[in-house]
């Protein structure tokens, strides 16, 4: 199909704002300016139905109406903090499609009356910083940004700001309290962003790619947004496909792909050509599926009827003759050392399953921790003080569901019955 | 918004005003939500997750701490969702808690120990190896922490980063691993650390000086009053088996709002100290010898009787301290007065306060703070927590200071007047108003600041012009403001022009000196030329009222005052001299003069906890007193608030209670009048009938607090004042000398506190930087510093903060009498700053 959001990936020199500006880039912000009020650019994300492509899947336009009336300065925040296992279609656009971003940036701070944007990059994407940092002083040298653009008498400025290697500042609270100077915890919700954000002030938090879908919407209409994909999940999605499949990679699809065309026409089938064991269809939070969900279609709505969610995108696939149990060890250790302690669900109950599962897997389980297991992930679902507790059942819970026997063989044996004990990152 | 709100928790109808958490409104419907991190007087932080519950039509649990009440909501506390929760959350925490309830200073008081016998599992399914974190870890000088105890709720955190404003505590790395800790190197020593121990829900934080001394279940408390500085703090003694062993905050939210500073908390371990007095000692041979009170009263009364037989009862001086108690200084004035005598004071070097006008809860509510010449920080601690709330919600601080305080981040304009020259920046910000305003001044207060125009008032204090309009401005323009005046304010002529600014401006004055109880001990009359309440010695009314009470005759002849007294002491007018509480050798502004006054004197009579300099060479009878937390007895704080002080132990040896020491001298001395009493709640009963502003202040006995702010005109009313100048030169050095009190070496009593020793710098002496340079003087080098009556080694401390061309001294340092350098109410002392040499070693 043809390429939107990654159309200027591979282009020699795409970073640069003469290519982008060959390939039509800037005319979306140039007419936003010249001709809509930011109430038609709302209105128009909101009937093209764009949804957040961070993982909660919100109605973008909707997100944007929860500013209050009058309440001013307001902020737009992109949220570039991309860290969970397995995603990595943000860095794609940041390091090859700058501009196309920023343009996402300019025409959504126009719609929310901001005039000051920022960027919070994950810590480790150091080119992405570099090539937003150089996007930003070419635009502002074409005058796309600065004071009074393209004579419409609009400011706007965007500052990228690095993180510095925490994941739960991707959470929008922590990212705020990271973004204000603190330790990058989270915080309690009331007040929500949208009414009391950074800085105290209405802010709108948006994921790079949602911004990056704004510029096409503008360009080709909502209505051709909503051609694509399904009526509920219109339009098109990045995904990052990884785990053990030929040709892992960034994969630009309509919203109701089915999982089995993504792995294998896109993924070219697993390693070896195993069986699919398992899938994570949306970022490593999401919950399990199997081989029994390979026809699923790829779109909140059916990921999540099938168990699970779309989430970032991220489609990690494991194949036969893996260790479950390994690799929901992996992943809780991973969560156990990004929590930011301040809650005790979050502290000790992340903590407290990371050390069941390496007992279990170093063969030292007994058939009680699985539901000790189970016990503990309701301690923490609804109850943490952010997102991340919820995160962290998906994997426990859904593998105790589909693959307990891997679990049971641990426990039985005292050792691993399959062949591959996978360290994934 | 007095709008109430009208919710359903658990099938019960509950009322509680808009704005009130879920937890707060169940708290008043008597049902107990647990939480661990949400406090009182700390912001809602939702973090240990305990007081979730239900709440219709909101998906999933929420925090009780955190969620607001709304009309019709309906709240369950009780479902097995939220039980669930509790178990599970307790259960977490005692995963990696030592669970040495056995050797922990908060079983019996602690939270978690509490909530898991309510709420928790009876059995732990954690079977792996607990997390091992720091142990003993101290903090700083007051505080130790446990981090394995701990349960970061950040109570302790949030303190520092809310009341505070002062970040010293903070959560490092994250997840399971979080710890508290201070940043890397620094130590926790704010003067309020301790309040953290007192927050610490478990026993992770704990008192330094408190540590396995006790288990909560044996101590006994006792609501009292604290009595090291002039706010008063409601705090609670706690103790056992005839010992002081722990004091705590109380909540008040007239006075500290249940903090502390670090001197109250850690400042009563002077009952213990071992150079206490134990026993009456009488002079026998030049040496003091150990006697018995009835021996030593025996003697007190022979050398009182004899120097009233051979030269009158005016030969007789009385000398208190803004340490006693009402109830003591009250005993005091009478008994001077029923002898015939009217020399009597308490001050040494200060000026009698001021009528206080506004509370403390107006301080914290203030738009316009003028701080003159005082240092909350180390005069008055808890006042500097108000200070920044009052900024917090908006409010503007000026500060008039020699120093820069700790305090002026908080300022919207800061000034340094030349030193002496303090009383010109008021008359001229007076001459300011009359001009702005013509007839704002009293006619003798118009022609007395006419002269000093703004550029010659610009001129003489070094501050600016314009900045000094835009403080008269502020303390026009605010029906809230507030004039507090610290105890770098020592001669009456400056306060004088201070109340008068504030009657100008309509602020409310609230001042104090480094006395604890000095408006108290003002009020009970314990001044040559006033009566109890301030009346003046003419008021035939209250004289009258007095004699009906007192049963005798009073001598209403003006006296001589502390300043007065020491001349006609040694020229042999006045030959006795009764000291209660004070020791004018290391503390009267002319130590000199002093010592050769009571090396004339007759007969002196001291009554004192500690073997001060002046009862060590100069007293023929000292009789042991007891100290704060051995008495009864009323202290009345800068604000005019009047709280009660409790004995929780008995007098140590053969101490007893000053007030009773008082009425003892006066039985044997048989003075006019009865002085039976069985209490110091009697003596207060009478207080409550001899001075109008204090009638019905006996509900303090219970507890209470009683307001006994009262106007009275603040002297100078006889004597117009004369066209303020900048003050008399004293002194041949080129460094004018500042003083003050710090917190930590303040006073005889503290001193004495084993949590105490060691805060206080070492003995030092502030001087600018540029100063420092030109006199060869380098931080932290041993210098001399010269004054009047002699010279001090001290510590060279280099530091900005210090006004070039003056050098700060703590007016009171352990083993070190400051007041030989002289310094004096009104009178700029410049002394002679040098290095010493280093012997090379």
């Amino acid at each position: 199909m043809d390429k939107f959001l990654l159309r200027n990936v591979g282009v020699p020199d795409s970073h640069h704002i003469e290519v982008y500006l060959s390939r039509g880039g800037y005319e979306s912000w140039r007419r936003v300016l010249t001709s809509m009020q930011p109430q038609a650019v709302v209105d128009l994300v909101k009937s093209s139905g764009l949804r957040g492509r961070g993982g909660a899947g919100f109605p973008t336009g909707m997100k944007w109406g929860f500013v209050p009336q009058g309440v001013y300065p307001r902020y737009l925040v992109c949220n570039a903090d991309e860290g969970e296992p397995g995603t990595c279609k943000d860095r794609v656009l940041m390091e090859n499609d700058p501009h196309l971003v920023l343009e996402g940036i300019a025409i959504s701070s126009y719609a929310i009356e901001a005039h000051l944007a920022f960027i919070y990059v994950r810590g480790e994407f150091t080119l992405s910083a570099e090539r937003l940092e150089a996007a930003i002083a070419e635009a502002h040298a074409h005058g796309f940004l600065g004071k009074n653009i393209l004579g419409s008498g609009y400011d706007l400025d965007i500052v990228v700001h690095r993180g510095a290697g925490a994941y739960i500042c991707g959470e929008e609270t922590a990212l705020l309290t990271s973004l204000e100077g603190e330790r990058g915890n989270p915080r309690l919700k009331p007040p929500f962003p949208a009414t009391e954000g950074l800085y105290r002030k209405p802010t709108v938090i948006n994921n790079v790619e949602t911004l990056a879908n704004v510029p096409l919407i503008v360009q080709y209409g909502a209505e051709w947004y909503k051609s694509m994909g399904t009526e509920k999940s219109p339009g098109i999605k990045l995904f990052a496909l990884s785990g053990q499949v030929k040709r892992p990679g960034v994969y630009e699809l309509p919203l109701g792909t089915p999982l089995r065309t993504l792995i294998e026409e896109y993924g070219g089938g697993t390693l070896e050509n195993r069986p699919v064991k398992a899938v994570i269809p949306g970022g490593s939070s999401a919950p399990m599926l199997t081989a029994a969900h390979l026809d699923t279609p790829l779109d909140y709505e059916s990921i999540a009827a099938a168990g699970s969610m779309l989430g970032s995108g991220a489609v990690i696939v494991i194949a036969e003759g893996t260790c479950i149990v390994s690799v929901v060890r992996r992943l809780i250790e991973f969560y156990a050392h990004e929590d930011c302690g301040q809650c005790i669900p979050g502290r000790e109950g992340i903590a407290w399953l990371a050390r069941i599962l390496e007992r279990i897997e170093a063969g030292q389980g007994r058939e009680e921790d699985l539901d000790l297991l189970l016990d503990i992930c309701d301690g923490l679902s609804g109850r943490s003080l952010c997102p991340l507790g919820d995160a962290v059942v998906g994997p426990v819970r859904s593998s105790l569901k589909h693959f307990r026997d891997d679990y049971l063989a641990h426990i039985r044996t005292g050792q691993c019955v399959q062949p591959v004990a996978v360290t994934i990152a | 918004m007095d709008q109430s709100v009208t919710l359903k928790i658990d099938g019960r109808d509950v009322t509680v005003p808009a704005g009130t958490t879920v937890l707060e409104a169940a708290r008043m419907a008597g049902i107990e939500i647990p939480s661990l991190c949400n406090h009182a007087r700390l912001l809602p932080a939702g973090l240990c997750r305990l007081c979730l519950v239900e709440i219709e039509k909101v998906r999933g649990l929420q925090p009780a701490c955190a969620s607001i009440v709304r009309e019709g909501m309906v709240v369950h506390t009780d479902t097995p969702a939220v039980q669930h929760n509790r178990r599970m959350v307790l259960e977490l925490l005692c995963t990696n808690h030592p669970l040495d309830c056995p050797v922990c200073d908060a079983a019996g008081d602690c939270r978690l120990q509490d909530y898991v016998f309510r709420y928790g599992r009876t059995t732990s399914r954690f079977v792996e190896e607990k997390r091992r974190k720091g142990k003993a870890i101290r903090l700083g000088p007051a505080v130790i922490l446990d981090q394995e105890r701990c349960v970061l709720c950040q109570r302790c955190v949030r303190f520092c980063e809310e009341v505070l404003d002062d970040r010293q505590l903070a959560v490092f790395q994250r997840g399971a691993s979080s710890r508290i800790s201070t940043m890397p190197g620094a130590v926790f020593d704010s003067r309020f650390s301790g309040n953290v121990v007192d927050l610490c829900p478990v026993g992770a934080l704990t008192d330094r000086t408190f540590r396995f001394k006790a288990r909560n279940w044996e101590l006994t408390g006792l609501p009292s009053v604290c009595a090291l500085c002039p706010v008063g703090c409601r705090m609670t003694e706690e103790g056992r088996e005839g010992r002081l062993l722990r004091v705590r905050g109380r909540e008040a939210p007239e006075v500290n709002d249940g903090w502390l500073c670090d001197l109250g908390r850690t400042g009563y371990g002077f009952t213990e100290h071992p150079n206490r007095l134990r026993h009456p000692l009488v002079r026998r041979d030049g040496h003091l010898e150990p006697a018995s009170w009835d021996e030593a009263l025996t003697a007190l009364a022979r050398g009182f009787g004899a120097v009233i037989e051979k030269a009158g009862p005016r030969a007789v001086a009385v000398l208190g301290s803004p340490r006693l108690t009402n109830e003591t200084a009250y005993l005091l004035t009478r008994l001077a007065r029923a002898l015939g005598t009217g020399n009597v004071d308490y001050r040494l070097g200060t000026a009698a306060p001021a009528p206080a006008q506004a509370t403390l809860s107006d301080l914290r509510q203030a738009e316009v703070i003028l701080l003159f010449q005082g240092d909350p920080s180390e005069e008055a601690p808890i006042l500097e927590l108000w200070v920044k709330q009052a900024v917090k919600r908006g409010g503007r601080l000026y500060i008039v200071h020699p120093r820069t305080l700790a305090l002026e981040r908080y300022a919207t304009g800061a000034y340094r007047p030349r030193p002496g020259s303090e009383a010109v920046l008021i008359a001229g910000i007076l001459s300011m108003l009359e001009q702005g305003k013509p007839g704002s001044l009293p006619l003798e207060w118009r022609e007395a600041v006419s002269g000093l125009g703004p550029t010659q008032v610009a001129s003489l204090t070094g501050c600016d012009r314009e900045a000094i309009r835009l403080l008269a401005e502020a303390l026009v323009g605010s029906p809230r403001a507030i004039i507090a005046y610290g105890a770098g304010l020592r001669d009456e002529q400056t306060l004088a022009l201070v109340a008068a600014l504030a009657k100008a401006t309509g602020a409310r004055l609230l001042g104090w000196d480094g006395g604890p109880n000095s408006r108290g001990v003002a009020d009970m009359g314990l001044l040559p030329d006033r009566l109890p309440g301030r009346a003046p010695l003419a008021d035939a009314a209250a004289t009258a009222a007095l004699e009906r009470l007192w049963q005798a005759p009073l001598s209403c002849q003006p006296g001589l005052s502390a300043t007065e007294l020491w001349p006609e002491m040694r020229r042999g007018e006045v030959r006795a001299l009764y000291v209660a509480g004070a020791d004018p050798v290391t503390q009267a502004p002319n130590p000199q003069l002093v010592e050769e006054a009571l090396a004339h004197a007759t007969f002196v009579a001291m009554q004192e906890a500690f073997l001060t300099p002046t009862a060590e060479r100069f007293a023929h009878v000292v009789l042991p007193a007891a100290v704060p937390g051995e008495e009864d007895g009323s202290l009345t704080n800068l604000a005019g608030g009047v709280g009660w002080q409790r004995a929780l132990i008995a007098p140590l040896g053969e101490a007893r209670p000053s007030w009773r020491i008082v009425a003892d001298v006066a039985k044997a001395l048989a003075a006019p009048g009865a002085w039976e009493y069985a209490d110091a709640a009697q003596v207060l009963a009478e207080i409550a009938q001899a001075i109008p502003a204090y009638a019905g202040v006996e509900v303090v006995t219970t507890g209470g607090y009683f307001d006994a702010r009262y106007e009275y005109e603040y002297a100078l009313t006889d004597q117009p004042p004369a066209a303020p100048a900048p003050a008399r030169v004293a002194g041949t050095g080129d460094l004018a000398l500042t003083t003050g009190p710090v917190l930590f070496d303040r006073d005889i009593m503290a001193r004495h506190a084993p949590g105490v020793v060691g805060r206080a710098a070492e003995a030092f002496a502030a001087i600018h930087p540029e100063d420092a340079e030109r006199l060869g003087i380098t931080d932290g080098a041993p210098i001399e510093v010269r004054g009047l009556f002699g010279a001090l080694t001290l510590k060279a401390r280099v530091s900005g903060a210090c006004a070039q061309g003056t050098v700060f001294v703590p007016e009171e340092l352990s083993e070190l009498s400051v007041n030989r350098l002289g310094a004096q109410p009104g009178v700029v002392v410049m002394v002679e700053v040098k290095p010493l040499a280093v012997r090379p070693d």
